[in-house]
């Protein structure tokens, strides 16, 4: 389990998480959904051991984060960042080998380059090798990152468990491709035994892969649960100071779909 | 990078494909270094041939070649010729290293070593040794003797190196925007205490005051060799070490560190052995710009970033660079001297701008 246990962290005078406590469990999909400033990110910042909290405790495995020297860490836990500029003409090639950095010492050159073309042939991204990152467009640089990720800790750590962190994984990528991605998290946690937590501002996106979905308000947790559970008009009108209906998806109707209102036209009332 | 080449109209086709690998080039610098090396050694006022001067060498070593030498010619080579060969190796590969090294670090391919203040500040303290010898430094000069001016330069430039990375430490990181703009203000600060200090030097401390700016490998003897050789030779071999981190560290700071990287001791590492190896070279040579600059990007252009190939070619073309500008610097204007650094300033600049408009023309 990867645990935060009552996670403060600050910067400057504002408080960016609160008291944050929940646990990614083995082999499940958490979705953490909120609105802009909610505290997502800083709350997957601090996951990772970007960010040095205030105060809580991050626990993976059972340790302490602080406590796993970073070469493990790295083998245990990947993060795909929000963005990732990079000014050097790198192949999208060797971007994926990067994501081998930790196994340099420990698998042949080949190993690390068979695993990397694996990875981005699972992202789609297979044809693009030989192609320089820079010049990909928004949505394929976000897929040679999500490759360079999953190739970071493809291996199984038995007994430990893996974890994957996702900050906003689909903020760039078309229809199909969201899906692909969401679809990769999910089969990784499902066949893997690995924990993926991935930052997602479509509601529906998360109703149909995640097993729970933490809400996130003002730099605290306000609800954590099944997508049934979470996915109610009044928490998210609460959460996200919007009206939205809940319907329920035509393909599985477990899944609640959440329908937003329409805005009323300024100077307009409407009921 | 793959080149083609096709002749426009009827002829032979010619098609050059695919141009090198990345170990060929490293092979052909080698190689071109290894030329340019026994032609440094054999050209100038005593003309000794690339066999007389192998023989001169092998002989120091007890095994005699048939080519025959004079006592004049082997005098030449071993005390004159070889310390200064062997300190543009040195200082050419330190300074195209420590730029592959610092434009990685900053992530931008337009950094140059002297922007963590290491040029500056050996300038500054080798500039206050040579005019303010008699009045201040007297007693220290007494006492370091000739190796007064180096050892002073090397702990200048380590010394303004520590307060512009000291400025830029937070405590627990180090933030690589307020290194660049602290390196700035205090290059600029180090730059006007040297110009008040011109004010004060009389015609014969100028004089040796235009070496310390442009740069020269004259006046290089074994002595010097070896006070600049251990910090030279640490920057040399241990930054290829951190090649892997440097790429990582391209991704950002933060995935860097997801990687497994300690990323806050290899960016001070980084700094640290850039201003040993700078410091060294600029105390021994004087300021010798633009090899650190234009030479990694040259490289970057034909080879990719990655720093594990970067890193060893920057070193061989920085010594070749330096060793075939420093031939120039010598025979240009025979038996006068040209400064070493008008003469990578001349080659340097063009290539630079033609570098600039390139990127221009191609967006990005």
């Amino acid at each position: 389990m990867l645990q935060a246990i009552a996670l403060t962290l600050r910067a400057g005078a504002k408080t960016l998480l609160d008291g944050v406590t929940l646990a990614l469990r083995p082999g499940e999909v958490l979705a953490v959904a909120g609105p802009n400033g909610a505290g997502k990110s800083s709350l997957l910042r601090a996951i990772s051991g970007e960010l040095v909290p205030f105060a809580g405790l991050v626990l993976m495995n059972g340790r302490p984060l602080a406590e796993w020297p970073p070469q493990r860490a790295a083998l245990l836990r990947g993060v795909l960042p929000q963005s990732a500029g990079l000014a050097f003409r790198f192949t999208v090639r060797d971007v994926a080998l990067m994501g081998r950095s930790p196994q340099r010492k420990t698998h042949s050159t080949a190993q690390n380059q068979a695993i990397a073309e694996q990875a981005l042939a699972l992202t789609d991204t297979g044809h693009l090798a030989e192609r320089i990152y820079t010049t990909l467009s928004g949505g394929e640089r976000q897929r040679v990152q999500l490759a360079r990720v999953l190739a970071q800790i493809w291996e199984p750590q038995d007994p430990l468990h893996r974890y994957l962190l996702l900050d906003e994984p689909t903020s760039a990528l078309d229809l199909a491709h969201q899906h692909a991605v969401l679809a990769i998290a999910r089969r990784f946690a499902d066949q893997q035994q690995a924990g993926v937590l991935a930052v997602l501002h479509d509601l529906n996106l998360a109703a149909l892969y995640a097993d729970r979905i933490a809400l996130m308000h003002q730099g605290r947790l306000t609800a954590i649960g099944t997508p049934a559970q979470t996915l109610n008009s009044e928490l998210i009108r609460q959460v996200f100071a919007y009206p939205v209906s809940i319907g329920s998806h035509p393909q599985i109707p477990a899944a609640p779909l959440v329908i937003p209102r329409r805005q009323a036209a300024p100077g307009v009332q409407e009921q | 990078m793959t080149v083609h080449v096709q002749a426009a109209t009827a002829g032979p086709r010619l098609r050059l494909k695919p141009a090198l690998t990345r170990a060929g080039l490293c092979w052909l610098l080698a190689l071109l270094l290894a030329v340019a090396a026994l032609a440094a050694l054999g050209s100038g006022a005593v003309a000794i041939s690339a066999g007389q001067a192998a023989a001169i060498v092998t002989d120091r070593f007890g095994i005699s070649l048939p080519w025959r030498f004079g006592a004049d010619q082997q005098a030449v080579l071993l005390e004159i010729r070889a310390p200064r060969l062997v300190l543009g190796l040195l200082v050419g590969g330190a300074l195209a290293a420590s730029g592959a090294a610092m434009q990685g670090l900053f992530r931008n391919p337009l950094a140059d070593p002297a922007l963590i203040g290491v040029s500056s500040g050996a300038a500054l303290a080798a500039v206050a040794v040579i005019v303010l010898r008699d009045s201040l430094f007297g007693a220290l000069a007494g006492a370091f003797g000739a190796y007064l001016l180096p050892v002073a330069a090397i702990a200048g430039g380590f010394g303004v190196s520590w307060l512009v990375y000291r400025l830029a430490d937070s405590g627990d990181r180090l933030d690589v925007a307020s290194l660049l703009l602290s390196g700035i203000a205090i290059n600029a600060m180090a730059g006007s205490a040297t110009g008040l200090l011109v004010y004060l030097a009389d015609d014969d401390q100028l004089r040796s005051l235009t070496f310390w700016s442009l740069g020269s490998l004259n006046g290089a003897g074994w002595d010097g060799v070896a006070i600049g050789a251990p910090f030279l030779l640490a920057n040399l071999l241990l930054l290829p070490w951190l090649a892997d981190a440097l790429n990582a560290l391209l991704l950002g700071e933060a995935e860097a560190g997801h990687l497994g990287f300690p990323v806050e001791r290899i960016k001070t590492g980084v700094v640290a052995l850039v201003a040993l190896g700078v410091g060294a070279a600029v105390a021994l040579s004087g300021v010798i710009g633009f090899v650190g600059l234009v030479v990694p990007h040259l490289l970057r252009l034909a080879f990719g970033p990655d720093h594990r190939w970067l890193l060893p070619s920057s070193a061989l073309l920085g010594a070749l660079l330096l060793i075939g500008s420093d031939y120039l610097a010598r025979s240009l204007a025979a038996p006068a001297e040209i400064l070493i650094g008008i003469v990578t300033g001349l080659l340097g600049s063009p290539c630079f701008l033609w570098l600039l408009f390139r990127q221009k023309l191609m967006g990005h």
